[in-house]
């Protein structure tokens, strides 16, 4: 089992006007190829800054990488160029973000940002890349696809946004796709159905999942391991069983004892 | 639709009509001109407004209700593209300023900051000095002393805009710095920059009258507002057609682009 993306000791601090906030702190972590890696923490402990900061989306200022690695296929991202990042992102990298509203240009149709995905990674040009256009909205589940290319995403729901950003996220076949939060702005139903579609593409694509959430039920049903963020360090790391039935950490125990049971949500 | 459209905001509606009438006078300038702009009839100077010279004519015979007309194109020519190289000009430095932020920032915006210091007219006068007066220059100039406004404005929007999620997730899909800006900032952001462009184009129009007028815009024997101004100060109290028409245009359409900028900004809001 290799590891496609492995972060070592990584510290990332954001320069404010009090001075440096450690915002991740000495943290590692792998995903091995094919894996779901949950990462979960309450808020302000630094989970979006490490999701950002593995293709370097971080504004800089006021981000500063403080040290570490983040090696992806064995290659330190830190030390990557520009054209080289603007490759991986979306190409080898997706991303899924919290807020789907948002995450769309409101200026465009989903038709257009859908072919800009596939114009920057894929070959598909013209019919073709219309015709892809299509077929990723198809497997992301939406309802009459190649009319949906012409809809401004005002005109959308958010889960239908997300959908649009999962197609987006997976054009270029990406190897690892990083979900932020992807359901959180979502009502209860449309997270089961996002959940269930992002299980369906893993093992369809062959991806590896690190999906972020401070959702312990969405974490046990989706990760094969499981890390556990305080205040910017990374305080639990293992198989999700063992970080469920025996934590180590203080923290993940008072975390689990905190959890309401949801009786909606049970395993896949 | 809770705003009202722009035809029911009865002030933009009048500078709307201004501006569109201008521009029918101005393209249909030789079919409504009624004789040369330029032709001299010696025996008929100083005529006033009659059938045969609606506006009457200036001191060398010429007919000034065509003189004005060809003034008007002459001033929206030099007014539209004046302000297409101050939009050009601001919306790129005020784009990377804000994009970029840190020394980038610091430097464009303290050049800015020197520009605005300089009094404009002050700053149009020594650019002139050092080239030839004529339109192609009063454009360029014009142009390149009016866009720091709008890099400052472009650059206040593309602050707000770049911490939207919608940058966040196309800089996430791998597109360049270039690409975020040019498709995805600028489009953005375009409704401010055109209120702020119509607003400019009165204020252009203006400048190159004034300029016109101390001799260092658009050079006789070409007719434009301004220039018709200085040739009519000598005669002031004689022919008093040869100022008040030139001198109205000059309002109206001032005016008129006022209206419209204010209407447009109205009418778009503020999200
Ligand atoms: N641009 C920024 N400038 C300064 N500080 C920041 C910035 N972004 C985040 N922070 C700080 O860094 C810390 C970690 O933030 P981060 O967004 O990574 O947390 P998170 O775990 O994703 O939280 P949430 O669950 O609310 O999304 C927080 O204390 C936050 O205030
Ligand atoms: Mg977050």
């Amino acid at each position: 089992m290799s590891a496609l993306l492995e972060i070592r000791h990584l510290s990332i601090g954001y320069r404010t006007d009090g001075g440096l906030l450690r915002a991740v702190d000495d943290v590692s972590l792998t995903v091995p190829a094919g894996q779901t890696v949950g990462l979960v923490g309450e808020s302000g402990s630094g989970k979006s800054t490490l999701a950002l900061a593995v293709t370097r989306l971080l504004p800089s200022p006021p981000a500063e990488m403080l040290g570490g690695a983040i090696l992806f296929e064995g290659r330190d991202l830190l030390n990557a160029t520009t054209q080289e990042l603007q490759a991986i992102r979306g190409g080898q990298i997706g991303y899924v973000f919290q807020e789907p509203a948002t995450s769309l240009n409101p200026v465009y149709t989903v038709g257009t940002q859908l072919l800009e995905a596939i114009h920057l990674h894929t070959p598909h040009r013209g019919a073709a890349a219309t015709e892809y256009a299509v077929d990723l909205l198809t497997r992301v589940g939406m309802p009459d696809p190649a009319q949906r290319l012409r809809a401004y995403p005002h005109e959308l729901s958010g889960g239908m946004k997300q959908r649009v950003m999962l197609a987006m996220a997976i054009a270029a076949q990406p190897k690892l796709l990083i979900a932020d939060e992807p359901t959180t702005a979502l009502d209860v139903t449309i997270q089961v159905q996002i959940l269930q579609l992002l299980q369906r593409l893993q093992d369809e694509l062959s991806l590896s999942l690190l999906f972020i959430s401070h959702d312990w039920h969405l974490v046990e049903s989706l990760a094969d391991s499981v890390g556990v963020m305080q205040t910017g360090r990374l305080v639990e790391f293992g198989p999700r069983d063992v970080v469920l039935r025996q934590p180590t950490h203080p923290y993940t125990r008072h975390l689990l004892q905190s959890v309401p049971a949801v009786p909606w949500l049970e395993g896949p | 639709m809770a705003r009202p459209r722009l035809w029911h905001n009865r002030l933009a509606a009048a500078g709307l009509t201004i501006v569109g009438l201008l521009i029918v006078v101005a393209a249909a300038a030789p079919l409504i001109a009624r004789h040369d702009p330029s032709a001299i009839d010696l025996l008929h100077p100083l005529d006033p407004p009659s059938g045969q010279h609606w506006l009457g004519t200036d001191s060398l015979g010429r007919d000034v209700w065509s003189r004005w007309i060809y003034g008007a194109r002459i001033s929206l020519e030099v007014g539209v593209i004046a302000v297409g190289i101050a939009l050009l000009i601001g919306t790129l430095i005020g784009a990377m300023a804000g994009y970029y932020g840190g020394w980038i920032d610091s430097v464009l915006m303290r050049c800015v900051d020197v520009m605005l210091c300089i009094p404009t007219f002050f700053l149009l006068l020594a650019v002139i000095a050092f080239l030839q007066p004529g339109i192609g220059t009063i454009m360029v100039v014009i142009g390149i002393t009016g866009w720091m406004g709008i890099a400052r404005l472009v650059r206040a929007e593309v602050l707000t805009l770049k911490e939207r999620e919608f940058i966040q997730a196309a800089r996430g899909l791998g597109a360049s710095d270039a690409r975020i800006i040019l498709r995805h900032l600028l489009p953005n952001a375009i409704a401010p920059i055109l209120v702020a462009g119509t607003l400019g184009i009165g204020g252009a129009i203006l400048t190159e009258s004034a300029l016109s007028f101390l001799g260092l815009g658009v050079q006789p024997p070409t007719p434009s507002w301004g220039n018709m101004l200085i040739e009519a100060k000598a005669t002031l109290g004689v022919a008093w057609w040869l100022t008040v028409y030139p001198g109205l245009a000059i309002l109206i359409t001032v005016l008129g682009f006022n209206l419209l900028g204010e209407g447009l900004r109205e009418q778009w809001g503020r999200r």
